[in-house]
């Protein structure tokens, strides 16, 4: 398949790989349908973010449809329209279980990496340094989905693609940012920074 | 029953580095206490930070062993060494303590079920169960030419709340092991506490390069301990291995 691939700082490259194939239980294969480009995509590009490797697949946020499904996933089925969160949550341990996703125990396979640069580590995020993960990101025609039952949603059939693309992150982000303002019908408030997350956290 | 430094009967203690374990002498204890606290007023004394922060830890240090009498710099050494004769490598101890959503039952049962191990050990090959407390253990350490096989016996078992094993005499790896399983406050799964043991091979390796060793097998350990939190709670291990990357051995 195709990929992005970061080959280093504003160094980007459109490479053939191999395609993504089941490797846990749990994971999905899904065929890319949009992945579009998040501010934090630039943080890569510029070389803020720790941990990335030379020819890592970025992207993370996307929708797109399924393909293949490993042995224990129950609720996804070949040909489902998905949107998939682009934060990795297992849905079993005591983070997930409070809906703090974000923060998830299980699906960061280099949380020793993390824990020494943060001290505790995060959840694994797709397409966003190894800091994170490592997981190959949704810039590609196909992208393995772990926990795909957690994290991947199906999108009613009345919604296109692109009406559902930012509930992959941006919007949530925004929503959260609103959210967590507190705000109520008739407050006047100032959103900084108007790109796509701040007009996501407007329309909140 | 196994014994303990002294060659005292010490029941359902495990001869494992564990905090419980008394490795410092009376007297040792008395006088560890008193320049525990010279040095740690000492330390007050001191403007520069890194030498008052030296001072205040090894005054610490010599407290908590004088109080408790368990020494973990000697248990490292030595931990059962004076009974022993002839030189061997020492006996690195690797702890850790991790939460798991999950209840404290669950955890111990499905550590017990020994053959689960290398579930998320993932150096460990198989664990073969030989006797009601014996089994075999078959694991291949990274750089190792070949797989290595021990046998141990399980020494302490408290259903939901502790087990712990030790390796029979000769084996190829001299190690012990401790976990203990026990409910979190309020409902929130259990706390895993996982001491382990081990005498790394002397011979050929020798114990310098043991030494060198000695970090990268805890690390290992460090890890299948977090592998087993996840895969109890999430039913599988995270991992990217296989996964398509635009590096050179993954280009189609």
């Amino acid at each position: 398949m195709k990929a992005l691939c970061w080959n280093g700082v504003n160094d980007l490259v459109v490479e053939q790989v191999k395609d993504p194939r089941i490797l846990n239980p749990q994971d999905a294969i899904v065929k890319v349908t949009l992945s579009s480009v998040c501010g934090s995509d630039l943080h890569l590009l510029n070389g803020y973010v720790p941990g990335m490797r030379k020819g890592d697949i970025i992207g993370h946020e996307f929708t797109g449809e399924v393909l293949e499904t490993g042995a224990e996933v129950r609720n996804l089925k070949k040909g489902d329209r998905v949107v998939v969160g682009s934060v990795i949550g297992c849905g079993e341990c005591h983070y997930c279980s409070q809906d703090s996703w974000s923060l998830c125990d299980n699906s960061n396979p280099h949380a020793w990496l993390q824990e020494k640069v943060y001290g505790y580590a995060t959840a694994g995020i797709f397409g966003y340094s190894h800091t994170f993960g490592g997981y190959a990101g949704s810039h590609a025609q196909f992208i393995r989905v772990p926990f795909a039952d957690r994290g991947a949603f199906k999108i009613p059939e009345e919604l296109s693609d692109e009406q559902v693309l930012f509930v992959s992150d941006a919007f949530p982000t925004g929503y959260m940012a609103a959210d967590m303002a507190g705000i109520k019908g008739g407050d006047i408030v100032a959103v900084w920074g108007c790109g796509g997350v701040g007009q996501m956290a407007i329309r909140s | 029953m196994y014994q303990n430094q002294d060659g005292l009967e010490t029941g359902a203690t495990p001869p494992v580095g564990g905090t419980n374990v008394i490795n410092v002498g009376q007297l040792e204890r008395l006088a560890s206490v008193g320049m525990g606290i010279g040095l740690m007023s000492g330390a007050m004394k001191h403007k520069g930070f890194l030498k008052c922060a030296f001072l205040l830890g090894a005054g610490a240090y010599m407290f908590y062993r004088g109080a408790t009498g368990n020494c973990p710099l000697s248990a490292r050494l030595d931990l059962r060494g004076s009974n022993i004769q002839g030189k061997r490598a020492a006996l690195a101890e690797i702890r850790s303590t991790l939460s798991i959503n999950r209840p404290a039952g669950d955890a111990y049962n499905f550590w017990r079920k020994l053959d689960n191990l290398p579930r998320f050990m993932k150096h460990l090959q198989s664990v073969e169960k030989i006797g009601p407390v014996k089994s075999r253990w078959t694991a291949k350490f990274p750089g190792a030419p070949a797989a290595i096989s021990w046998d141990a016996e399980i020494i302490s078992d408290i259903p939901g709340s502790l087990i712990a094993w030790q390796s029979l005499p000769g084996s190829a790896v001299e190690n012990a092991g401790e976990v203990k399983f026990r409910d979190a406050p309020g409902g929130q799964g259990a706390e895993v506490d996982v001491i382990l043991t081990y005498r790394p091979p002397a011979g050929k390796v020798g114990e310098g390069i043991a030494k060198l060793l000695n970090p990268v097998l805890e690390d290992l350990v460090r890890e299948d301990i977090r592998n087993f939190k996840q895969y109890i709670e999430s039913g599988e291990i995270p991992t990217i291995k296989g996964q398509p990357s635009g590096r050179k051995d993954d280009l189609a």
